[in-house]
């Protein structure tokens, strides 16, 4: 038993983040059931959680190699707004793959920062963040309305197939390729990953960069669910993401611990604990304040001191 | 020792000389720009400094504190209410801000020492449901005063009492108490301060806690000054925070100064001129977040790359 | 005059399966300057730090001025009397001078609005000139200082409680003439003052010039303590040596046929004030030796031939089949086959928070992928095959590593290298803190290796190690070659402690 126990912890420890999804939607299923388990919510649940899961996915590799990015509300209204301006200029055929493509740019914008510039990296994503921030104001007086065509994509059917997509890839880079793999190594111990021959600064950036396809990625989802760019778009998905993921289980410290399912879970729980709470009729408010505590307990709970370097 | 002397003489024109020089070029380019203004800015200058010299103790000792932003906005909410509705005054505002203040800094403080939580994740949670518990206590309104005769501190006389006030105050932290010099150690080199008898968790923590302190005078300051404070959401009272550490950065980068408390007046003042030629040069406001991240980039960026600017000057200086 | 400071009685200390001090008793009496001598790892500083209380004794009872005496750390050993000056760094830059001597005590500067800074460089300055510092001005941030006076502030900094006991770990090795005299005129300043000084030292003319007595340690054993009017540098090396060599134990004597062919050539090699002009060649199938202190510049030497430190000047080659190949980073000799095994296994060559299969795929990535596609099998059966030939023991490849003990992980760090088929190896002390079992089977697989072609650089503070393992002895001292011994040459510790101290 306890053999068994001591070989299989690690998948142990990764159910609990399962365990408390169920819970949290059972309790809400019995308390609230009709509402709550009523199809619009539930197609509800998975547009609010998908835009989060998807930036979750992107952040999941910045934090797997021991860094915060606090960057991805700002940075999609800043790829929105980009993005808009160009397409408004030669077509809007190119909105998909000019969100992305301009996110990769954000994201690599953001880790050269952060790896030539020797800044750590959550106040270079704070850079982007606020610049986002200041030049979505732009969107108040030029009207940036989604074209009509991409609004009928705004289906349960295109997020959940969005979603697979997404993160089929990223758990296989994740766990099957050298990039997820050698950033978790750089998670777990920088110098040796240096002296076995990792070159850090290049898996850093390209994990910035997967960071910044995500983005792109999330800010196509937001353009066509939302329908227009707004001075509020993206507005606090960058808190939203980061206590989704660290409630999905994903270590602080990143390392080989680190998943995408963490991802997924942890934006799914988020999302059902803030459905369940407006159902239970909660004041927005004190769902934050929920939220945040929640983010604290779980962070007490699974903080690795030894590991942390963060602290400077 | 004239050496010494000519060295004390070099820094002190570095902190004042750069501002005043930062100035008289904005007041060559522009016409609009007058003497009158240079008044007001050193009395805007006075609210960063207040909660600069709080982040000063967090940044010398290697603390993150994203919290003090939303400390200062429900200091000023709670202590302000408090106050207003008892009918306590001036002084009462001052006090149960402060009050309110301390219990704020003391929870992320209590949060980091018994947790270990890095103080960077503990700030930013704590500084998500504060944001949050600004929205509802007292109905989510916020406070007004502004009905009452307590809006003093637009007053420039009250203004720069009050500076000098807590300046003094932050001198005596961070020069004349036991608690200062070993924020200064901690900050050094923690291994070191450790086997030196310095309790550092301990001190990291207090620091959190003085932050408060200063959080609540800044809440005060800034209530008795605009007299409506609203309640912001969704990672508003970063702006306050990067103003903070925005002065701390612009010291330690440049390195002028001697005595770090009067620098980050002298900092702030710098800044809100960069603010101003901001406006001078038509940026909206909606901007000054923006440029103040990149300030702060560029500002660590020089920072944390001394060793490479060393190598450019000794290659040039070769050739 | 025969009035005890300090008694040590049955002194233990253990880390991991490694004696590092066992059994130590003597005394040393008030007035009194013992030196404290033994090779790398005799277990002079341990013992040290236990009367300090940095570090737990295992067993064993100090009795200090007539009471048992147990610290809880440097800082109540400090209050007690007892000042360490340590070999390491231990000023803080960005502070002002008296600052750093008032590290910890500013109390003891209060004026009275507070801590008077006028009053701390009034006092830290007294300070100074009563050491003999008096050039250092106490308002200076140390920044600005050299390294020697910034170990002179250290000294006012232990001075300034009055210590009847100080103990100079291996302090004066890094200094000049002048800061020596400087610590040499405070110990007898002391020993008038009928205090105590224990003083550790590599330099054995020094401690006979300076030192009333000396006790020698061997292996964490405690040997001999000799009085003044014996004493003579050729008497206590004689002491320390002598452990015993168990020619079984490591490799057998081997005949490398004829000159094989240069694999690694390091040349000219300037750092900093580290190495001087050294150059080392290192042929096919033998096991290179590099012996010295600590502190001698063989450990950064290992690093240059790794291209983990820069050097200021010389270059690093390595030749396939007679084609030299320039080595200037760790990816550059990664990709030339070279290996470089640390001293500080856990911090620089192994992911502790990893699994064991992890640690040895990480440079043979390209054994184990079909395109972009890591094959998690391919891994795995890589991964156990190095886990059964190496016979690392854990639970499975799966197992995170800093779960296993020393010897183990030392395995995984060679099961990394041997899975990308290195040719060189440089192994930094590859048996430290490792248990005699493992140790032996290190030892058998180095001799497998170049058995099998393979070359290798073994540094080692261990003298027995070094005669008994290596093909080709190169020593170093302060940076430079001293001397060079060949297996056949039946070399003796005697020739080689001539040449490192």
């Amino acid at each position: 038993m306890n053999r068994w126990y001591q070989d299989n912890k690690e998948r142990i420890a990764g159910l609990f983040p399962v365990i408390g999804l169920m819970c949290l939607f059972l309790l809400f299923s019995v308390t609230a059931g009709d509402k709550f388990l009523s199809p619009f919510n539930l197609s509800n649940i998975v547009n609010q959680a998908c835009i989060i899961m998807v930036t979750g996915i992107g952040v999941c590799f910045i934090m797997s190699h021991n860094n915060l990015d606090l960057s991805c509300g700002g940075a999609m209204a800043l790829c929105g707004v980009i993005t808009y301006l160009m397409c408004e200029k030669i077509s809007f055929i190119f909105l998909i793959p000019g969100c992305i493509i301009v996110g990769m740019l954000i994201g690599f914008l953001t880790g050269c920062i952060h790896v030539y510039g020797r800044i750590p990296a959550f106040l270079a994503g704070f850079a982007m963040m606020s610049l986002g921030r200041g030049i979505s104001v732009i969107s108040v007086d030029h009207k940036m309305r989604t074209p009509g065509i991409y609004k009928s994509l705004n289906t349960v059917g295109f997020y959940i197939g969005v979603l697979l997509v997404v993160s089929i890839i990223a758990i296989f880079v994740m766990k099957y390729t050298r990039i997820g793999k050698y950033n978790k190594l750089i998670g777990v111990n920088p110098i040796t990953a240096e002296m076995s021959g990792i070159n850090v600064n290049r898996y850093k950036l390209i994990a910035f960069m997967i960071n910044g396809v995500t983005i792109g990625i999330a800010t196509f989802l937001t353009l066509i669910r939302a329908g227009a760019i707004t001075n509020t778009t993206g507005n606090g998905v960058e808190t939203n993401t980061l206590i989704a993921v660290v409630i999905g289980g994903m270590p602080l410290a990143g390392g080989s611990k680190s998943k995408i399912g963490a991802a997924i879970v942890g934006a799914l729980i988020f999302t059902v604990l803030q459905n369940g709470l407006i159902i239970w009729q909660m004041n927005a408010d004190w769902i934050n304040v929920i939220k945040g505590i929640v983010f604290l307990i779980i962070v007490i709970l699974t903080v690795d001191r030894k590991h942390m370097t963060l602290t400077a | 020792m004239k050496k010494e002397t000519k060295k004390i003489a070099h820094d002190y024109l570095g902190m004042i000389g750069i501002p005043v020089v930062l100035f008289l070029v904005l007041m060559l380019i522009s016409p609009n720009v007058t003497f009158k203004n240079l008044l007001s800015l050193l009395q805007q200058a006075v609210l960063p400094s207040i909660l600069g010299w709080g982040m000063l103790l967090n940044m010398r000792c290697g603390n993150w504190d994203f919290a003090c932003g939303s400390e200062a906005l429900l200091a000023a909410i709670i202590g302000g209410n408090i106050a207003y509705r008892l009918g306590l005054g001036i002084p009462g505002v001052i006090i149960c801000c402060i009050a309110v203040g301390i219990v704020l800094g003391g929870l992320v403080g209590l949060l980091y020492y018994f947790t270990g939580v890095p103080t960077i994740i503990a700030s930013l949670g704590i500084m998500f449901v504060y944001e949050s518990f600004g929205s509802i206590v007292f109905e989510g309104k916020g406070i007004n005063i502004s009905s009452t005769k307590w809006v003093v501190f637009g007053n420039m006389s009250w203004g720069i009492f009050f500076a000098v006030a807590v300046g003094l105050l932050a001198h005596f932290i961070f020069y004349r108490t036991k608690f200062g010099y070993n924020v200064r150690a901690v900050g050094s080199n923690m291994a070191i301060a450790e086997s030196s008898g310095i309790k550092v968790p301990f001190v990291k923590a207090l620091c959190l806690t003085f932050v408060g302190l200063f959080a609540g005078i800044y809440g005060a300051v800034n209530l008795g000054s605009v007299g409506v404070i609203r309640p912001v959401s969704a990672m508003g009272t970063m702006a306050t925070c990067f103003d903070a550490m925005m002065c701390c950065f612009i010291g330690f980068s440049l390195c002028f100064g001697r005595n770090q408390v009067i620098s980050i007046f002298f900092e702030a003042f710098t800044m809100q001129i960069l603010k101003l030629a901001l406006l001078v040069f038509g940026f909206p406001t909606d901007y000054n977040s923006v440029v103040t991240a990149f300030f702060i980039l560029i500002f660590i960026f020089i920072s944390n790359n001394q060793d490479r600017f060393a190598f450019i000057k000794r290659k040039v200086s070769k050739v | 005059m025969s009035e005890k400071m300090i008694t040590l009685k049955n002194m233990v200390k253990t880390f991991g399966s490694v004696k590092a001090v066992s059994e130590v008793s003597f005394e040393i009496n008030k007035g009194e300057i013992r030196a404290l001598i033994g090779e790398n790892g005799s277990g002079k500083s341990t013992l040290s730090s236990l009367i300090t209380g940095a570090q737990q004794a295992d067993s064993g009872t100090i009795i200090y001025k007539g009471k048992e005496f147990s610290s809880k750390g440097i800082v109540d050993a400090k209050e007690h009397g007892i000042a360490v000056l340590l070999q390491e760094k231990g000023t803080l830059d960005g502070l002002s001078v008296a600052e750093n001597i008032f590290l910890g005590t500013e109390n003891k500067c209060s004026g009275r609005w507070g801590i008077s800074r006028r009053k701390m460089n009034q006092k830290a300055g007294e300070m100074l000139v009563s050491i003999g510092a008096e050039s250092i001005a106490p308002e200076r941030i140390v920044d600005s200082l050299s390294f020697e006076e910034r170990k002179l502030i250290e000294v006012a900094r232990a001075l300034l409680d009055d210590p009847d006991l100080l103990i100079v770990d291996e302090t004066t090795t890094a200094l000049s003439l002048e800061g020596r005299n400087i610590i040499y005129k405070l110990i007898e300043k002391m020993k008038r003052e009928n205090r105590t000084v224990i003083f550790i030292s590599h330099d054995l003319e020094e401690i006979v010039k300076i030192c009333d007595t000396a006790t020698v340690l061997r292996d964490g054993k405690f040997i001999k303590t000799v009085n003044k009017n014996e004493m003579n540098p050729d008497y206590l090396r004689t002491l320390m040596i002598g452990r015993e060599l168990d020619g079984h134990y490591y490799m057998n004597d081997r005949n490398i046929q004829g000159e094989c062919e240069i694999v690694l050539k390091a040349e000219n090699i300037n750092l900093a004030n580290k190495l001087r002009n050294v150059s080392i060649e290192l042929r096919r199938g033998e096991i290179l030796g590099l012996g010295g202190l600590t502190e001698c510049g063989m450990h950064e030497l290992c690093k240059v031939m790794f291209g983990a430190i820069c050097p200021d000047s010389g270059t690093v080659e390595v030749f396939h089949d007679g084609m030299g190949k320039r080595i200037c980073s760790c990816s550059d000799a990664i990709s030339n086959k070279v290996a470089y095994l640390p001293k500080d296994r856990d911090a620089e060559s192994l992911f502790t928070g990893a699994s064991i299969r992890d640690n040895i795929t990480v440079t043979a990535i390209e054994q184990v992928k079909t395109g972009i596609y890591i094959s998690p099998q391919k891994e795995e059966k890589l991964a156990q095959e190095y886990v059964k030939n190496l016979s690392v023991k854990c639970n499975n490849e799966k197992q995170f590593v800093s779960e296993l003990s020393g010897g183990n992980k030392q395995k995984v760090v060679v099961g990394k290298w041997l899975a990308n088929n290195s040719e060189i190896l440089i192994m930094d002390c590859p048996t430290r803190g490792i248990d005699v079992g493992v140790k032996k089977a290190i030892y058998n697989l180095m001799e497998k290796l170049t058995s099998e072609g393979k070359s290798i650089i073994m540094v080692s503070e261990e003298m027995p190690e070094l005669i008994g393992m290596s093909d080709r002895i190169i020593v170093l001292k302060n940076g430079k070659v001293t001397g060079t011994f060949l297996r056949s040459q039946r070399v003796t510790e005697n020739d080689l402690v001539g040449c490192i101290i």
